[in-house]
C-alpha cells in the first residue's frame, strides 16, 4: 500500500463516522434518516413503497458502517452514497447540505485509496490513489461557497441578520457578529473572502497549514453560531486529506524508509 | 503507475462533482446542490383561500394542513401564511403548487381552493407567484 493513502484513509474513517452520526438512531431523531413517514409528502422520481425504502435505509446504514471500518470499504462508500440519496428523493423537503455533503463523500471516496488504509480488510490499491480527485472536490467546495455570497444581500449583511432574527444562527458568536450593521457587513464580508481564500491555500503546499488553521477555525465558527454541527464535522473529516503524504513530507518519509530497512 | 483510463475516470468524476454538478444546480436549478454554504436567503410564503360547503369563502392557515402531512414535512408548512426561509423547502414545493390545492381540498372539506405560492430568489430579488384553483370532488 502507498504510503499517500494515509490521509485518505484517516478521512475515510472520520466522515463515516459523521455519516453514522447523522443518519441513525445517534442522531437522537429516533429512527434512521429517511425512514417512511404517514402523511404527504412531495417526491422526487417515482414513489417507492414503504418496504424498500426502509430497506434502501437499512443497506445505507449497513454498508456506512463497513465503509467506517473497512470491509470493501470503495463498494460500501458507494453504495451507502446511492441509497442516501434514493431515501432522499422520498422526502427532498428535508434535504440538507450536510446529507448531500456526505452522500457525495461516500459516493467519491470509491474513486481514491481511501479504503486501502486503516481498514480490516483494505482494498487493493488502485494505479493511483485519486489523491487529488479527493483535495480538488473539497477545495472546490469553499470556492463555490464563497461565490454563493457575492450578492448584495450577503456582502451587506443583511443575510446574517436575517439568518439572526429566524434563529438559525445562535449563542454568543452570532450575537456579537450580529449586532450592528457594520460588524455584519464585515462578518458577511469576512467569510465569503475566508471561503474564497481557502481553496487556493489549501491547494497550494506552501500555504496549506494556513489553508487548514483558517478551514477549522471557520467550521468551529459554524459549529458555535449555526448549530450546523454534521456539516462542520464532515468538513473537518474531510480536511485529513491535507495531511502530507510522504513524498510531500520528507521527514516521514525518511522514517519510513527507516523503518522499512530495519524491518 | 497510473493507467491513462484511471486518471481520466478520476478527472470526469472531479469535473462532475467540482464543476458540472454545482454549475447546473447554480444555473438552471436551485443552487441547492452548489454548496452556497448557508449563504440562501430565498424565501417563500403560501396563501390558502378555501370556499366551503356553504358557500363562504376564508382565508385557511397552511398550518392547516399539517395533519395531512408527513412530520418532517409539517414545519414547511407551519407558519407559512407569512414569510419562510427554507431553501429546500421553497424549491421542492413551488413545483407542487396542484398538488397542495388537492391536499387542501381533502383536508378542509372545501368546493373549491385557490392556493397561490410566492417566492422569492433572494432579499433584492422579484416576488414570483404561481396560483392554481382546484374544483374540489363533492
Amino acid at each position: 500500500v502507498r504510503p499517500d493513502a494515509r490521509g485518505l484513509g484517516a478521512a475515510r474513517i472520520a466522515f463515516a463516522t459523521v455519516f453514522l452520526l447523522r443518519t441513525t438512531v445517534l442522531s437522537g431523531s429516533g429512527t434512521l434518516l429517511g425512514w417512511p413517514e404517514p402523511g404527504w409528502h412531495p417526491v422526487i422520481g417515482p414513489h417507492l413503497p414503504d418496504p424498500i425504502v426502509i430497506a434502501l435505509c437499512l443497506l445505507r446504514t449497513g454498508c456506512a458502517i463497513l465503509f467506517l471500518v473497512g470491509v470493501r470499504a470503495r463498494i460500501a462508500g458507494a453504495m451507502a452514497g446511492i441509497c442516501g440519496y434514493l431515501v432522499l428523493a422520498q422526502n427532498p423537503v428535508t434535504y440538507l447540505q450536510s446529507t448531500h455533503l456526505l452522500y457525495q463523500g461516500a459516493i467519491l471516496f470509491a474513486f481514491t485509496d481511501a479504503g486501502a488504509r486503516f481498514a480490516v480488510r483494505p482494498d487493493r490499491p488502485g494505479a493511483s490513489d485519486g489523491l487529488f480527485l479527493a483535495r480538488g472536490w473539497l477545495a472546490s467546495i469553499y470556492a463555490w461557497a464563497g461565490i454563493a455570497k457575492l450578492r448584495a444581500d450577503w456582502l451587506d449583511g443583511r443575510a446574517l441578520e436575517l439568518l439572526h432574527h429566524d434563529g438559525a444562527l445562535r449563542g454568543w458568536l452570532a450575537d456579537l457578529v450580529t449586532a450592528t450593521a457594520t460588524s455584519r457587513a464585515i462578518a458577511a464580508c469576512g467569510i465569503a473572502g475566508c471561503e474564497l481564500l481557502l481553496g487556493p491555500l489549501l491547494l497550494w503546499k506552501r500555504t496549506r497549514t494556513v489553508g487548514i488553521a483558517l478551514a477549522v477555525a471557520l467550521h468551529l465558527g459554524i459549529a458555535v453560531a449555526a448549530r450546523a454541527e454534521a456539516f462542520s464535522w464532515a468538513m473537518l473529516a474531510l480536511l485529513l486529506v491535507y495531511l502530507p503524504t510522504s513524498r510531500e513530507d520528507p521527514a516521514l518519509w525518511a522514517r519510513r524508509s527507516t523503518s522499512a530497512s530495519a524491518g | 503507475m497510473p493507467t491513462a483510463e484511471d486518471r481520466l475516470t478520476r478527472r470526469i468524476a472531479l469535473i462532475l462533482v467540482a464543476l458540472a454538478i454545482p454549475l447546473a444546480s447554480r444555473v438552471g436549478g436551485s443552487g441547492r446542490f452548489a454548496w452556497t454554504m448557508f449563504s440562501q436567503t430565498s424565501r417563500y410564503r403560501i396563501r390558502i383561500e378555501a370556499e366551503g360547503r356553504d358557500g363562504v369563502r376564508r382565508i385557511i392557515s397552511p398550518s392547516a394542513l399539517a395533519s395531512a402531512v408527513s412530520p418532517s414535512v409539517r414545519f414547511a408548512f407551519a407558519g407559512a401564511e407569512a414569510w419562510r426561509q427554507a431553501s429546500a423547502a421553497e424549491s421542492v414545493l413551488a413545483p407542487r403548487v396542484p398538488e397542495i390545492a388537492q391536499l387542501s381540498c381533502r383536508v378542509l372539506d372545501a368546493r373549491s381552493v385557490i392556493v397561490r405560492f410566492d417566492r422569492q430568489a433572494d432579499l433584492d430579488a422579484p416576488i414570483t407567484s404561481s396560483t392554481v384553483e382546484e374544483r374540489c370532488a363533492p
